[in-house]
């Protein structure tokens, strides 16, 4: 559905983009991430067919932007960092504006902007100013013009940005929401929300694809240890039992606390914790605590990014 | 057309419901009023055609200002704003906009300058006026102001803001002005293509007086349409420079 070629784009003597080539398939939400000047949003913009590339080629279902701009910016919806909204308007008249901006019969208008409303959760706010909303809600405006003409295609660069937790939910059930009906492209620095809500991550860094897949894939890339945090009740002796049957496990510290209770670092390759509990509860310790330390998503991409791309 | 006619009456709107808009309407007609009373009308006795005829002397300055104030905010606004990205992503021809926001000016152009007809038309009282040389003054004044609003388009385009975009308007219209000026003091050719150049010496002056050449009528259609299409251009190009 959307085809990146090797996509290159300099801004005068900066190159922003450096042979960017990836694939989104129908129906898949798929979340771009990186570092910031990575060439997320230079990307999204050529995408959207706001800019041209310097060389390469974008395709939307199939049509080239280069070729025709105009057919492909009617088959896409994009939201950019900061929401085009024109403050004046009411969210009812803009998204009107927008609907008939993307060719939209003005007797389809009433209830594309209904469903678009009730999609977004805009209903209550209908009459409103667009200046007069919260930011939140203006967030939600700018995913609803992307959306009110229903393209097989949606770009959306950051939507989450600037917004307080529970809006971030929102908006992030919201993407969801739009699973199957159409393609979703969204860029984000919140790593743990865009692994909740994409079926795959593309992780660009210095304008190339450095690695992509979903989660689990990604994590089967890398190659730094992980650590894990252990707290059993029980004998040293039993717990050094357990701590032998587990292969790849290399201990880094281990503290006795009250009530005979160990607390016990360690670092292994691979996910041991389903290993490690069997063993703990076969030795006949009490398990009290098992968690991953440090291997967060932060950690996977920072790895990923550190790799050698050769 | 049908993008075109939308952007405008989306433009047109926004004048209204901003404050912007009624504050440059409420200033052209309060200055005007009061040039006209001051200048026009005078204090010594004159001809009533000559009352019309300096009437539109100093509105021409005043719908050139006027033009320019509304015009500049057009882009540099948007571009401020980031509101211009909806548009440009939008199945919309850079073409489209630049006529879809001319358009819109140029029907509160239309407005400010028909509120003000009650001022011509004060010389009824005492005099006889004829309805021909107003109908051709406010014709000129028109195009007069649609050429402005073109320049102040282009210059909208390409500046950053909207002062940045005031003075380049400001700069390219006080050039054309003062053509006549280096006119006098070139040599032919140049002489000539200098003269047919400037804005108001050599088109708006007969018409105020009410000899509408189709001459003048072509040359502000040309001006107008020439810094529209440069406008278009220049946002074009944004595509490859942005």
């Amino acid at each position: 559905m959307i085809r990146s070629d090797n996509l290159t784009k300099f801004y005068g003597t900066n190159q922003a983009l450096h042979g960017l080539s990836f694939r989104v398939r129908r129906g898949e939400i798929v979340g771009l991430v990186g570092k910031n000047g990575a060439g997320k949003s230079t990307a999204l913009k050529i995408l959207s067919g706001q800019m041209l590339p310097s060389a390469g080629e974008v395709f939307i279902d199939g049509i080239s932007v280069s070729v025709d701009p105009r057919a492909v910016r009617a088959r896409i919806g994009y939201l950019p960092e900061v929401a085009p909204l024109y403050r004046e308007m009411t969210v009812e008249g803009y998204l009107k504006f927008a609907a008939r901006l993307r060719n939209v019969e003005a007797g389809a208008l009433a209830a594309h902007i209904e469903e678009v409303t009730k999609q977004t959760g805009l209903s209550d706010v209908i009459g409103e100013r667009l200046g007069h909303l919260s930011k939140g809600y203006q967030q939600r405006v700018g995913i609803a013009q992307a959306l009110v003409h229903q393209p097989p295609v949606i770009l959306l660069d950051e939507p989450m940005a600037g917004l307080d937790p529970l809006q971030i939910v929102q908006i992030r059930d919201l993407i969801v929401s739009l699973r199957k009906r159409h393609t979703v492209l969204f860029s984000s620095h919140i790593l743990s929300e865009i692994t909740q809500v994409c079926d795959r991550v593309i992780l660009i860094d210095k304008g190339k694809v450095r690695a992509e897949g979903a989660e689990a894939e990604l994590r089967r890339q890398a190659t730094r240890p992980r650590q894990l945090s252990l707290l059993v009740r029980g004998s040293e002796k039993n717990l050094n039992d357990a701590l032998r049957n587990v292969p790849g496990l290399r201990e880094v510290s281990r503290a006795k606390q009250q009530q005979g209770q160990w607390r016990v670092r360690l670092t292994v390759q691979e996910d041991a914790r389903e290993k490690l509990s069997k063993a703990c509860l076969e030795a006949g310790l009490g398990l009290l605590e098992l968690r991953g330390e440090h291997d967060g998503l932060e950690d996977l991409f920072l790895e990923l990014l550190e790799a050698d791309p050769s | 057309m049908r993008n075109i006619l939308l952007i405008a009456q989306r433009e047109f709107r926004g004048y209204f419901a901003t404050f912007s808009g009624y504050a440059i309407l409420a200033a052209h007609l309060l200055l005007s009023g009061l040039l006209f009373n001051i200048y026009a009308v005078g204090s010594r006795a004159k001809f009533s055609q000559r009352v019309i005829e300096d009437f539109f002397y100093t509105a021409s300055g005043m719908a050139m200002v006027t033009a320019i104030l509304l015009a500049v905010r057009l882009i540099a606004e948007e571009r401020q704003t980031q509101t211009l990205v909806l548009l440009r992503t939008s199945p919309v021809s850079e073409r489209e906009i630049v006529w879809g926001k001319f358009l819109s000016t140029l029907a509160f152009f239309a407005i400010t300058l028909l509120l003000s007809v009650y001022l011509p038309a004060l010389v009824f009282v005492h005099g006889k006026v004829s309805l021909a040389q107003i109908f051709a003054g406010y014709l000129g004044l028109f195009l007069l102001g649609a050429a402005c609003i073109a320049i102040a388009l282009l210059a909208s385009a390409w500046c950053g803001t909207q002062l940045m975009a005031g003075a380049g308007a400001g700069v390219m219209v006080t050039l054309l002005l003062v053509a006549w000026m280096a006119a006098r003091v070139s040599e032919e050719p140049l002489k000539g293509l200098l003269n047919y150049l400037a804005l108001h010496n050599q088109h708006f002056v007969p018409i105020s007086r009410g000899l509408l050449n189709l001459k003048d009528v072509v040359y502000y259609l040309a001006v107008t349409v020439f810094f529209l299409e440069c406008a278009v251009r220049s946002l074009e190009s944004w595509r490859w420079r942005e």
